[in-house]
Parts: structure tokens; sequence; C-alpha cells
């Protein structure tokens, strides 16, 4: 417990930023108070897992963030994957069911959860690549403005975070005969989430080439019989959990659909 | 698209000034138009990176740092579509790399990190300072 002192300190003072940036920070389209300001897409995010909540199903792409007042109405969003909205749904919920109105601010706490969990797992890379680097990496990344204000916010990018710390931990383990069967499920969740996942792809197949298995293979006798599998399975899993995002990106606007818009305005 | 893109001068000057200006600072859109924060968390990220420049020579003997800068190039590589696809960058997708930003850092930093770690906390600090002295100003 004592050599984890420094990471729960950094998250503690982290977690307690964040909360202050949740509650503080506007909603509203152009709406500022105290020195913050809103951001531009996190209406339509909301509006996503509003909709998840309200309508029990996925909402229809209706409109472009290229179209007149598309940041006034938020309703640009909906062609994204829907696994961190899914993970916000309940969260939104429950805080309208403690107080009527308050959904967002419950999403935002769970956007803070996810953010705080990314820079554990930011540390355990930290720790595992260089020991000693991980209780200061904990403090640069609890402490580090903007990311506190991006990963207080409701989107699905402090969900993906997580994700791909996780999947980049994984795949540094790769060469070093750590397990491989994570990045099945984490490729998937990554595609469910967000298609710039693509970016990630590679590095498991660039993780076990030649030169960097060799440096490892006296510990990895067996090698390459089993080797090119992983990745070869984590290929075939997120090809097929891509195929999400594709159809979302692909689908024509239906703009018969309902938006989905607020009534919260600037708060 | 790209054609239409790279035709737009006023397009390209402003995704090239908003990239570069912004590319560590995605704050927020009012505090990020304020000079003295975001020069403060451009030289907080600045110090993120300047360990695996100055201690090269200890990044070059690790074996993953391929597999850190193919992450890099590639999140980077990531943002070009999505530049000329809305004809903006969003800097916020630079948090992707985060992780493997952490992990070069901390290969470049080596078994003692107090300075670098101050030289990128520091930054961080006052910025908060700025930032809930705005906030207590209204």
């Amino acid at each position: 417990m004592n050599r984890f002192r420094h990471l729960f300190a950094a998250l503690l003072v982290g977690g307690l930023l964040r909360v202050l940036l949740a509650c503080q920070t506007p909603t509203g389209f152009e709406a500022f108070r105290g020195g913050l300001s809103w951001y531009n897409d996190e209406l339509a995010h909301l509006n996503y897992v509003r909709h998840l909540v309200e309508e029990r199903a996925f909402p229809e792409k209706v409109g472009s963030v290229k179209a007149p007042d598309a940041f006034r109405r938020g309703d640009f969003e909906y062609y994204q994957p829907p696994l961190a909205y899914l993970a916000q749904a309940p969260a939104w919920m429950l805080g309208e069911r403690i107080q009527p109105g308050m959904g967002w601010l419950a999403a935002r706490l769970l956007e803070i959860v996810f953010s705080l969990l990314a820079i554990a797992v930011a540390r355990s890379i930290a720790h595992r690549l260089a020991p000693g680097t991980g209780d200061a990496v904990a403090w640069m990344l609890a402490l580090h403005p903007g990311l506190a204000y991006q990963g207080t916010l409701v989107s699905n990018d402090p969900f993906f975070w997580l994700l791909a710390a996780l999947y980049l931990r994984t795949v540094l383990e790769l060469p070093r005969n750590g397990p491989s069967w994570p990045l099945f499920p984490l490729a998937a969740a990554l595609f469910l989430t967000k298609s710039s996942a693509v970016v990630l792809l590679p590095l498991p197949f660039l993780a076990v080439t030649p030169p960097l298995v060799d440096d490892f293979r006296p510990r990895r006798p067996c090698w390459p019989g089993w080797r090119p599998r992983p990745p070869g399975t984590c290929a075939t899993w997120s090809c097929t959990t891509a195929s999400w995002p594709w159809r979302r990106a692909m689908a024509p606007p239906t703009w018969s659909a309902t938006p989905c818009t607020t009534s919260r305005s600037s708060r | 698209m790209v054609r239409d893109t790279l035709h737009d001068i006023p397009v390209l000057k402003m995704m090239t000034l908003y990239f570069l200006g912004s590319l560590w600072y995605p704050m927020d859109q009012l505090t990020s138009m304020r000079l003295l924060p975001r020069i403060l968390e451009s030289v907080a990220c600045a110090a993120w990176v300047l360990p695996t420049v100055v201690e090269w020579g200890r990044a070059r003997t690790s074996r993953l740092m391929p597999l850190l800068w193919a992450a890099l190039v590639l999140g980077v590589l990531a943002f070009i579509p999505y530049a000329i696809r809305y004809r903006q960058s969003e800097a916020r997708l630079l948090f992707h790399l985060l992780p493997a930003f952490t992990a070069l850092w901390a290969i470049s930093v080596g078994p003692r990190p107090t300075r670098w770690t101050w030289m990128a906390l520091a930054p961080c600090l006052v910025a908060w300072v700025v930032i809930f002295g705005r906030y207590a100003a209204g």
C-alpha cells in the first residue's frame, strides 16, 4: 500500500480538480462562467446519452458538424460508435433519479472515473518500462490542465483514452512474453468507442516483428511458432467490430429522425 | 475535398496556426484564447517531449522505442484525414497518444526523473493558479 501512496495522492488531487471543473464548467451553447467556458461538441455528446436513456434506442445520424447552427443543436455526433455512451447512460439515469436535470453531472463524474483509471494505467506503463518514473507520471497527468478539462467533459474520449492505455500496455508486454488475449476484447471495445482506434491496430504487429521479439528470444524459446496468432486474431476482431463506425459513417443522413435537442441552455 | 482544402489558403493558414498554437493546449475555448495559460501549458508539454530529445542516448537503447515512435507517427498521421475532412484540427485528439508519450518520457528520463518532472509540473501548477485566479475574479 505504501508504494502506491503517491498514486493515491495524485488521483485524489487530480480527482478534486476534475470534480471542480465538472461542477463549474458550463454545458450550454457559448456559455462562460468564472473563466471557464463550454466546449463546442459536449452538447452533442450529451444529446447522444440523453437519446439512449429517453428513447432506449440508438440515435439516427441527423446532422453534420458543417450544418448551420450545428453546435447550437448538438445533433452531429450520432454517427459515433455507442460503447462509451452506453457506459454513460446508467450514470445519467442515476443522476436524473437523484436530482432531475442533473444527469449531465453524473455523466461528467463517470468521465472523471475513466480519466483517473487512465492515469493509473499510464503510471503502470511508466513503472514497467522505467521503474521509478511511475509516480512522476501520475502527478504530471493528474495536474495537466488540458487533460483535466477534456477528461471531465462528456464525450467518448476519456473512455477511449482508458482503453487505449490498456491496449498499449498489453502491446508493450507482448515482446516480453505478456498475455495477448486482452488485445481481443480491447480492440473490439476500442472500435466500438471511437473509429480513431484504427491507428492503434498496427501496434501488435509491430510488437512481434523479429527485431523486437529477437531481443527477448531467450525468454521465449518456442518463438515464432505461436507469435503471428495473437495479432491475426486481433485483426479479425477489429475488422468485425470496425463495421459499426464504418456503417455509421457511410449511412445517409436521415433528416426525418427526431433530433434530440436539449432544453438546457447557457447556465 | 482535398483539392478544395489545399486551394483554400485562409483555411490552410487557420489550420496551421490552430494546430501549432493549440497543439498542446486544448483547454477550453475561452482560456485557449488567452496567452498566459496557453504559454504555460505549452511549456509544460514541451517539457514532456524534451527528455526524449535531450536523453536520446538513453532512449535509443530501449528496444521498445521503435514501437513507441510508431504509435506516435500513426497517431499524428491520423490527424491528416481529419484535418482535410473537417478543415480543422482537433488538438484533443493528441491525448489519444498520451500513453505513448508517457512511455517515451519514462524511458527517456530514466530512474531519476525529479528534474524533468518539475520542469513539466511547475508550469501546470502556475497554470492552475492562473485558472483559479480567473475563477475567483469571476
